[in-house]
């Protein structure tokens, strides 16, 4: 018996495979996936079903859909938005960038998202979506350049009825705070932010942060569809 | 006292109010409007009343008037072709012609012919071709153009009775229901909102490839969004109008190393001109705002012609070129959603 109660895995590889033998070294432990990749959906769905059967748990510290500023973006943004664009700027690759674009889209609450046209290029691809948010249909856009240009980030806009929002996240190299200003008759509000990356977030709260099965199951819908569009 | 260019309005709508006569009244000490044509003689007379100007009879009229060295042709779409080309037929020295040029690519390759046989140098308003600040961008246009792997077009507006009255300063302006969500609109939002920086968008473009629009939707309350790939660049066209209070006309651009984004102010609005923000290597640079703005910037380059000098407008075979784009872009957007309607 170890006496590691948490493991920290970089998610960068087969991450899955790796956190099934930590869970399985002992009861109560906590794994922890730091910026978890696109790994073999398969080997997610086992990972999911092997702490379900044991008494370990899981939590995964994401960059963007992490940040600390997303609930509050979420609470403030407006019931009739019905269109939002993902953009992501990036040095890396496209399908990790769009793999995050997913992984926000869930964090803001938006479910049964269902590609319905993909453009992808060497350097830059833009995808449509249709998705649910709280039961109302939305049109869905993610804009992915990888361009040296910008310091990687991610915007998003949601464009609603009477109102505008626009969040910023920024990469993990900076603990910039993301920007999250919303824009209503009432006038424009910047969101409080703290100096904060995703990961010091999850760690101070990794007591009650841990992620649900179904979070890890989505997470594999997710890495699957990103796989199925074959991006750079 | 110095010469002042004679100018002759056509169509006495919103356009001519709120923007052209505007920016000749801060131009007074270069052009003199010497008179106003509009179907509807009391809207003829009312406006030419306003300005000290005469209100011409008849569109045939105008073009005999000898005062009226150029036209300025605000008159709905449908009639520009042919008063473009009626005014370069009549020996005018310069046409500026409000966008969208024509209505098809035959109208506008006629009026190419003209503009060629006749020499009268032509100018589309599409203002934002002569904002200082895109103007003040050329050199980083040019390296991005050779490398352009993304363009974001985002224009949200809200046409609501607040916003146009206040821009257009024209009191009872009328706002209406927004536009339907059938798929035709795509084709009028195309060649009316979108249009304005097409132009700019085809410098990024590679030259010579074709453009393939993969995907066009519309969303409530009214807005569109539509994909284009041109070689490996893609076009990420969308508009929002919405009954909010604030505007955002952004026009962004990225190769592998620069990136440039444009802040314009609303159509109507004589707020200065856009900003400009470029990228490169870590380092911003910010260009404007500029006081004046792309209406005045069309004025200036029409003044700088007639005295002879190189005013660096675009020529005919671009103007052509950009219409061409926007009506293929239009064109195959509402393919795609009248199929999509259909299924
Ligand atoms: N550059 C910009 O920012 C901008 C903004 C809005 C509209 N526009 C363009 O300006 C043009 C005019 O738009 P508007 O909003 O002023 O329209 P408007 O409807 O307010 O005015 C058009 C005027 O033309 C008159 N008219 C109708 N038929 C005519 C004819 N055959 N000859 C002469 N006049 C005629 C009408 O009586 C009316 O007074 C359109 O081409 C439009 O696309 C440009």
């Amino acid at each position: 018996m170890d006496k590691v109660d948490v493991w920290l895995i970089d998610g960068s590889g087969a991450w899955a495979n790796a956190a099934m033998g930590c869970a399985g070294r002992g009861s109560g432990k906590i794994v922890v996936v730091v910026d978890p990749g696109m790994d073999d959906p398969d080997s997610i769905r086992q990972l999911t079903a092997v702490i379900e059967k044991g008494s370990s748990r899981i939590a995964m510290i994401e960059t963007f859909p992490g940040n600390p500023a997303l609930p509050g973006f979420l609470r403030n943004l407006a019931d009739s938005v019905s269109y939002m664009h993902f953009q992501a700027w990036t040095t890396g690759n496209q399908g990790n960038a769009v793999l995050s674009q997913l992984r926000l889209a869930r964090a803001l609450g938006l479910e049964d998202i269902s590609l319905r046209d993909i453009c992808a290029l060497p350097d830059s691809c833009l995808l449509s979506f249709q998705a649910l948010r709280s039961g109302c249909r939305l049109s869905l856009r993610f804009l992915v350049t990888a361009s040296s240009a910008l310091p990687a980030r991610h915007v998003i806009r949601g464009y609603a009825a009477d109102a505008l929002a626009i969040l910023t996240v920024y990469d993990r190299n900076t603990a910039r705070p993301a920007e999250a200003l919303l824009t209503d008759a009432s006038g424009q509000h910047l969101l409080p932010a703290i100096y904060e990356t995703a990961h010091r977030f999850m760690l101070r709260n990794l007591g009650n942060q841990t992620a649900s099965l179904t979070e890890l199951t989505a997470f594999a819908d997710d890495v699957e569809l990103t796989r199925s569009l074959g991006l750079n | 006292m110095a010469h002042k260019i004679g100018v002759g309005i056509v169509g006495a709508g919103v356009v001519s109010q709120s923007i052209h006569l505007p920016v000749l009244a801060r131009r007074c000490d270069d052009f003199a409007v010497a008179a106003i044509w509009d179907v509807d003689p009391v809207a003829s007379a009312l406006l030419a009343e306003r300005c000290g100007a005469g209100s011409s009879l008849s569109f045939e009229d105008l073009l005999n008037d000898p005062q009226v060295e150029v036209l300025a042709i605000c008159s709905p779409v449908r009639f520009h072709a042919d008063q473009v080309v009626r005014g370069m037929l009549a020996g005018k020295r310069a046409i500026l012609c409000e966008k969208p040029l024509a209505t098809t690519v035959e109208e506008a390759r006629r009026i190419s012919e003209v503009a060629k046989a006749t020499g009268v140098p032509l100018l589309v308003g599409a203002m934002h071709v002569f904002d200082p600040a895109w103007i003040a961008l050329r050199d980083q246009v040019d390296l991005l153009a050779a490398g352009a792997i993304s363009i974001r077009s985002n224009i949200v507006l809200p046409p609501n009775a607040r916003f146009e009255q206040w821009a257009s300063e024209l009191d009872g302006r009328a706002t209406g229901p927004g536009p339907s969500l059938q798929p035709e609109t795509i084709r009028s939002a195309v060649l009316q909102v979108a249009i304005h920086d097409l132009p700019l968008i085809r410098a990024f473009l590679p030259k010579g490839r074709q453009i393939k629009v993969i995907a066009a939707s519309l969303h409530e309350p009214f807005g569109y969004s539509i994909s284009v790939a041109c070689g490996e660049c893609v076009l990420d066209l969308s508009a929002h109008f919405y009954s909010g209070w604030q505007p955002r006309w952004e026009l962004e651009v990225a190769s592998a190393a620069v990136a440039v984004h444009i802040e314009f102010p609303p159509s109507f609005v004589h707020a200065g001109s856009s900003v400009a923000t470029s990228w490169s290597g870590g380092r911003a640079t910010v260009l404007g705002p500029f006081e004046a703005n792309g209406y005045e910037g069309e004025w200036n380059a029409i003044h700088t012609l007639l005295r002879g000098e190189n005013a660096d407008i675009p020529p005919v075979e671009d103007i052509v070129g950009d219409f061409q784009l926007a009506l293929d872009i239009a064109e195959q957007a509402l393919t795609i959603l009248v199929r999509e309607y259909e299924q």
